[in-house]
């Protein structure tokens, strides 16, 4: 399994605002990560920036809209372009989200909440292992931030996680700063959840800021990585190992130095962190 | 209770979000079953957490693809008129780009009455930027076919490059938003050069031999309405410095399949 996710080291997401560097060569990352929803147009820009991206370092589709939790039918036409721009892009591997987003045929461009039960297992194992087919590879698969849950849940998220990891034989995408969040909203333990996430299975993790509204926190992605995801990050890393890292950062985005140095924190608490374990072993 | 079933509980929460858009309306009875509340936040506050994020995050998305709409009508315009556009057309595509396709119709009817041809404007500069790449004919191109030639030459258009009637000179907003507009025919062009949506009015000379250049006339059909050729020659070169000249071909054939220069 984790040879199907290679170790790429550090990385940032690929946003708009940093174009010109990418243009000019100036932005130095690992690997980047990119929206596809924003490459599935026929021309322009965008496209030319991602080239360029590609031409230099490797790349991973992130994608929003998948909706692989969703009651509607799989979105063919998406499926057909994500699968033509993963052809196209050669990505080290492709990923979306652990909820739905679509009712209907309406969109509703967010992430939206899933019950934990057997049967929304099982329309996300089957339409993963459809998606897979499709695109002729395993897929990634992030938790998200949630807030809410429901009373007919019959087990914890991160066993949900985990179960659809081995029956749809997919990757996951351990987002620890979704994690810290859902936990500090839904009062369960963050470190039960990464210690209830199988280690093979995860080929990815991301890294973000948060906003503290008080009554909840809210997955904002525009703010530092805060000190407590930091300790988590510490700990999932003890217990996974290196895993390729991605530092997310998708409201008032700073210079492009300030979002490479949370990458580079990131490198640093990682390498003390595996350090510090073959010093002890 | 009876558990509800996933496509229950996705149709119970779907309307509870997108029903009232930029309200907080009760949500459905199914939802407020279902959700518990924690220590800081009640079922129906939590489930407004989701209405919120779906409102404000297709207000933003607008707000992008049509940024002289949104300063036109100010914040709290806008905001109004996204809440009734989106409650008549909730979004069907993946991908959010898609959303505000019926803007420009929607405003049809809306005060002022310029605001329907300025989102047709943005929504078209929005087509222009996504569009396919092509490399443009460059003067030194031109240079290179004999002027005896010239008479029978055709030229295609890049992708990138759209014309747009409007019955409103909107186009004066970029120069200062807050103009007074009286109704006038206006002639647009629309094109990308590098990765830049640019504008410009055309007067009807123009209009015309650039209707009939993207017709595929022959460059002296273009020069007709000109009373020197020369006007004819300098408009084209003009197109080519702004890079919307794709290719060029002699008739008897089909431009889509002949080889270019």
């Amino acid at each position: 399994m984790p040879e199907s996710f290679p170790y790429l080291g550090h990385g940032i997401g690929l946003r708009t605002t940093h174009f010109p560097r990418v243009v000019d060569g100036t932005a130095h990352a690992d690997w980047f990560e990119a929206i596809s929803e924003n490459f599935m147009i026929r021309g322009g820009r965008p496209l030319a920036v991602l080239e360029r991206v590609r031409a230099e370092a490797p790349l991973v589709l992130h994608g929003v809209s998948l909706s692989i939790g969703s009651t509607d039918p799989l979105n063919e036409l998406y499926l057909g372009e994500l699968a033509a721009l993963a052809r196209r892009f050669e990505p080290a591997w492709v990923s979306d989200h652990l909820c739905w987003g679509s009712f209907g045929g309406h969109y509703a461009h967010d992430l939206l909440p899933l019950p934990w039960t057997e049967e929304a297992l099982t329309v996300v194992v089957e339409r993963i292992t459809r998606v897979q087919e499709r695109l002729g590879r395993r897929i990634l698969v992030e938790n998200v931030s949630s807030y809410v849950t429901f009373t007919h849940s019959t087990m914890p998220e991160w066993e949900f996680l985990a179960a659809v990891a081995e029956r749809a034989d997919c990757g996951l995408l351990l987002d620890v700063n979704n994690v810290y969040v859902s936990a500090v909203n839904h009062g369960f333990s963050a470190e039960a959840y990464l210690d209830g996430v199988p280690p093979a299975r995860v080929g990815q993790i991301h890294l973000a800021g948060h906003s503290d509204k008080g009554t909840h926190l809210l997955d904002t992605h525009d703010a530092p990585v805060a000190p407590a995801v930091w300790r988590l990050y510490r700990h999932a890393v003890r217990r996974l190992g290196r895993v390729s890292t991605l530092v997310e950062w998708d409201d008032h985005i700073p210079a492009l130095e300030v979002v490479l140095a949370e990458a580079e924190r990131a490198r640093a608490a990682e390498a003390e962190v595996l350090g510090a374990d073959a010093l002890s072993a | 209770m009876p558990t509800p079933s996933l496509r229950e509980l996705q149709g119970a929460f779907w309307r509870s979000i997108a029903r009232e858009p930029g309200a907080a309306p009760v949500p459905d009875p199914l939802v407020l079953e279902t959700v518990p509340p924690t220590p800081t936040l009640a079922p129906a506050e939590r489930v407004h957490v989701y209405a919120g994020m779906y409102f404000w995050r297709l207000v933003d998305a607008l707000r992008e693809d049509f940024p002289k709409l949104a300063t036109v009508l100010g914040d709290g315009g806008f905001a109004d008129l996204v809440r009734g556009y989106i409650r008549a057309h909730p979004s069907t595509a993946p991908s959010i780009r898609h959303l505000g396709r019926a803007l420009p119709d929607f405003l049809a009817g809306y005060q002022p009455a310029y605001l329907a041809d300025l989102a047709r404007l943005e929504w078209t500069r929005l087509q222009v930027f996504d569009a396919p790449d092509a490399t443009p004919l460059t003067a030194g191109d031109l240079r290179r076919i004999a002027v005896e030639e010239w008479p029978g030459l055709r030229f295609t258009l890049v992708p990138a490059c759209a014309r747009l009637v409007t019955a409103w000179p909107v186009h004066r907003l970029w120069a200062d938003a807050a103009a007074a507009l009286a109704p006038a025919r206006t002639l647009l062009r629309v094109w990308r050069e590098g990765f830049l949506v640019y504008q410009t009015a055309m007067d009807p000379a123009e209009e015309a031999a650039l209707e009939r250049l993207a017709a595929g006339e022959p460059f002296a059909a273009v020069c007709e309405g000109f009373d020197a050729p020369a006007e004819a020659a300098a408009l084209l070169l003009r197109w080519i410095e702004d890079g919307i000249i794709a290719g060029t071909w002699f008739g008897g054939g089909d431009p889509a399949t002949l080889p270019r220069p």
